[in-house]
């Protein structure tokens, strides 16, 4: 049961942690934001972006701000599953018996910093999916529980694209989140070579623990959502579906496969811990609007077109939740897509669209 | 629940746009069986504008209400989402569906959106008529607007009335045009208008076939042989077309046995009898079609048997006159040429 007293020390904690992650790092709140998002909400997260702009070390700070065991796995070609999830070792006990012991792997940890995870073998990436979902592994026939709370943070490299394996459909549903971390400004960079020329450390101390992490995840889950919000959200994530009954226009024209219903139900858990955040006790479409973006970006294969119209899976989700606020008549704001190209498309859907419907 | 539980502030305004919307949507079907009723009474001759009115005004005191209590009628959902679209970020429709809920969430929730609910002015609450409805209604209103004023030109006999303009139409409909075509062999051109389009029963203009210069006329490809023609009573698609000869051939053909003198006859059957000796009179190409030494060209021009007669006449009498005076020799020349003219 919630208590009045349970959402003033998560509306205290969430200053904390975000006062603590800026400690260690500068900018980046939308990164910021949705990877604690994520985390509360007991999602995975995948953050891409060009090497250097600090993905590595906001995961790192993370572990502190979170008071989390935390284990780091560089992904490399030549890494094995067994490297990930540990394996079984021949021990001999004082008596000179042999038995096999487990070894656990790095995977045994409550935050897990897979970084360049595209780097390793298809194989290897999926010895995180059983983890990922169901938080078990299994080794040799056994399933062992991780303790909870259990994340996996993963890191790519959007460009170096030779030697990499893109992850797999089924790996990629798995992160609730996909955070794109862009370059610093001009003033957040000065402030990063500023912080780092007096000392590299991490100085981030922790503002909660894992015990407090789930409460506030309890929390969050208690918060309403209202009908009409809920089907907004899942008319968003169907709309992504060409061939769905709800299928957009843009869909229709750029996506070849759409989210999944994991989609639906990461959407619906991180607009409620937003919503809290917020200082909010309900989820709006906004939160809905702003979410789409992390929760299906990864999620939507596009079509041959959109590649070679230079459209981008962001481009495509702004243009969805456009259309979706047109179609539903709801009061939200607008998403400005990013692109020329996009907008010339996503005028040109809504003129089919209006066409369609007369 | 009642609908003005939690929006009292706002109820009135909430109501009477509701009604609002009622009547506009009673007022577009009432304009549209307004224009029903006016475009029947155009083609009926009755009082249109007295009846159309009186539709308009029955249909939307009707039709009004009914929109309020199947549509517009308000319901606490109904109040909590036009509140939310001002900027309450879905606290009210939240709320509104929560309201039994106890848990302390549900209960800061309530208490959040009272909170917002109450910051809210009645003043940002502005009429927002959709688009399409307002298209719906321009529209009606014009159409409306227009076809009572054709009802009522109508009505002073300014304008025909509908069943008239239909009759009209019918007409048009029914009538049929044919092509009459005129075409012509080697060796002359139609003056006139060659292709022509005929309303059924009516006449064609008139057309002359002329030959070039060394070609004669010889007829028309139907057995007339005059060749000017004005085809009458036009009742199916036709082309003529006219025939021409080499002079030469022809006239040297002639005027071996051309010592009757050629007659100009009005019609074909008065051809007919004018054939030239040892042809079927009967057959098409004898009823006056054949070369006649009348049609000869002179100087690129066709000189028909009036002409013609009259210069024959002339040299007969100037013959008859002055023919002592001329040696055998010359008489026989002239003789000669007058049997070829």
């Amino acid at each position: 049961m919630v208590t009045e007293q349970n959402i003033k020390q998560f509306s205290e904690q969430c200053n904390k942690i975000f006062e603590q992650i800026h400690r260690d790092v500068i900018g980046q709140r939308e990164v910021i934001e949705g990877a604690v998002i994520a985390m509360i909400a007991g999602g995975n997260v995948l953050l891409e972006g060009v090497p250097g702009v600090g993905k590595t070390r906001l995961v790192r700070s993370l572990g502190r701000v979170f008071d989390l065991p935390f284990s780091r796995i560089q992904f490399t070609p030549d890494l094995m599953p067994a490297d990930v999830t540990g394996t079984n070792i021949i021990v001999k006990d004082e008596n000179g018996n042999s038995s096999f012991q487990f070894q656990p792997g790095p995977v045994f940890s409550n935050i897990i910093l897979a970084d360049e995870i595209n780097r390793a073998t298809p194989k290897t990436q999926s010895a995180l999916l059983e983890a990922m979902q169901e938080h078990t592994v299994t080794v040799m026939g056994v399933s062992r529980k991780l303790e909870e709370p259990f994340f996996v943070l993963a890191t790519q490299n959007p460009v170096e694209q030779d030697g990499t394996y893109p992850l797999p459909e089924a790996q990629m549903d798995r992160f609730m989140f996909k955070i794109i971390v862009k370059n610093p400004s001009l003033d957040e960079l000065m402030k990063i070579v500023n912080m780092t020329q007096k000392t590299m450390a991490e100085v981030a101390d922790a503002a909660c623990n894992g015990q407090q992490l789930l409460e506030m995840r309890k929390t969050a889950n208690a918060i309403e959502v209202a009908t009409d919000v809920m089907r907004y959200a899942m008319m968003l994530c169907s709309a992504t579906h060409p061939d769905s009954e709800c299928a957009s226009e843009t869909a229709k024209k750029y996506v070849r496969l759409g989210a999944s219903p994991r989609a639906g139900q990461a959407l619906i858990s991180a607009a409620k811990v937003k919503a809290l955040m917020n200082g909010r006790f309900n989820v709006s479409y906004n939160d809905i609007n702003e979410l789409a973006f992390p929760v299906l970006r990864h999620r939507i294969k596009l079509t041959f077109e959109a590649v070679a119209e230079r459209v981008s899976a962001d481009d495509i989700v702004g243009m969805i939740v456009n259309e979706m606020i047109d179609r539903t008549g709801i009061s939200a704001k607008k998403i400005n897509v990013a692109s020329e190209t996009a907008q010339a498309a996503e005028a040109d859907d809504k003129k089919r669209s209006k066409h369609g419907r007369k | 629940m009642k609908p003005q539980k939690h929006f009292k502030k706002h109820y009135a305004k909430l109501r009477f746009e509701a009604w609002f919307f009622s009547i506009l949507s009673g007022l577009i079907t009432g304009f549209g069986c307004g224009f029903i009723t006016a475009l029947i009474t155009w083609f009926t001759k009755l009082n249109g504008l007295l009846l159309a009115l009186i539709v308009i005004a029955g249909v939307t005191l009707i039709t009004a209400p009914i929109f309020y209590f199947t549509k517009f009628r308000l319901t606490a959902m109904k109040n909590a989402r036009r509140l939310d679209s001002l900027g309450l970020e879905e606290r009210l429709v939240t709320m509104v569906e929560f309201e039994n809920e106890e848990s302390v969430i549900a209960h800061l929730q309530r208490e959040d959106a009272k909170a917002h609910l109450a910051k809210l002015k009645t003043s940002s609450l502005k009429l927002k008529i959709k688009p399409a409805m307002l298209a719906s209604f321009i529209v009606t209103f014009v159409l409306v607007s227009a076809m009572l004023t054709v009802t009522i030109l109508s009505q002073a006999g300014i304008i025909p009335s509908g069943d008239e303009l239909l009759e009209d139409a019918i007409e048009e409909a029914q009538e049929v045009y044919f092509s009459v075509t005129y075409e012509v062999e080697d060796g002359g051109y139609i003056e006139g208008e060659a292709d022509q389009l005929v309303l059924q029963g009516s006449n064609a203009l008139p057309v002359v076939a002329v030959a070039e210069e060394g070609y004669v006329f010889v007829e028309w490809d139907d057995g007339r042989s005059k060749p000017g023609r004005e085809d009458t009573e036009i009742t199916d698609h036709v082309i003529y077309i006219a025939v021409f000869e080499l002079l030469i051939e022809e006239g040297d053909e002639g005027s071996d046995d051309s010592d009757e003198s050629p007659n100009d006859s009005p019609n074909e059957s008065e051809n007919a009898s004018q054939s030239r000796p040892g042809e079927d009179s009967d057959s098409p190409s004898s009823a006056g079609g054949k070369y006649e030494e009348a049609n000869q060209i002179i100087d690129g021009e066709t000189y028909y048997r009036e002409v013609l007669e009259s210069y024959k006449e002339l040299l007969r009498e100037r013959l008859e006159k002055e023919g002592d005076q001329l040696t055998e020799e010359e008489r026989a020349i002239i003789e000669a040429y007058l049997g070829i003219v």
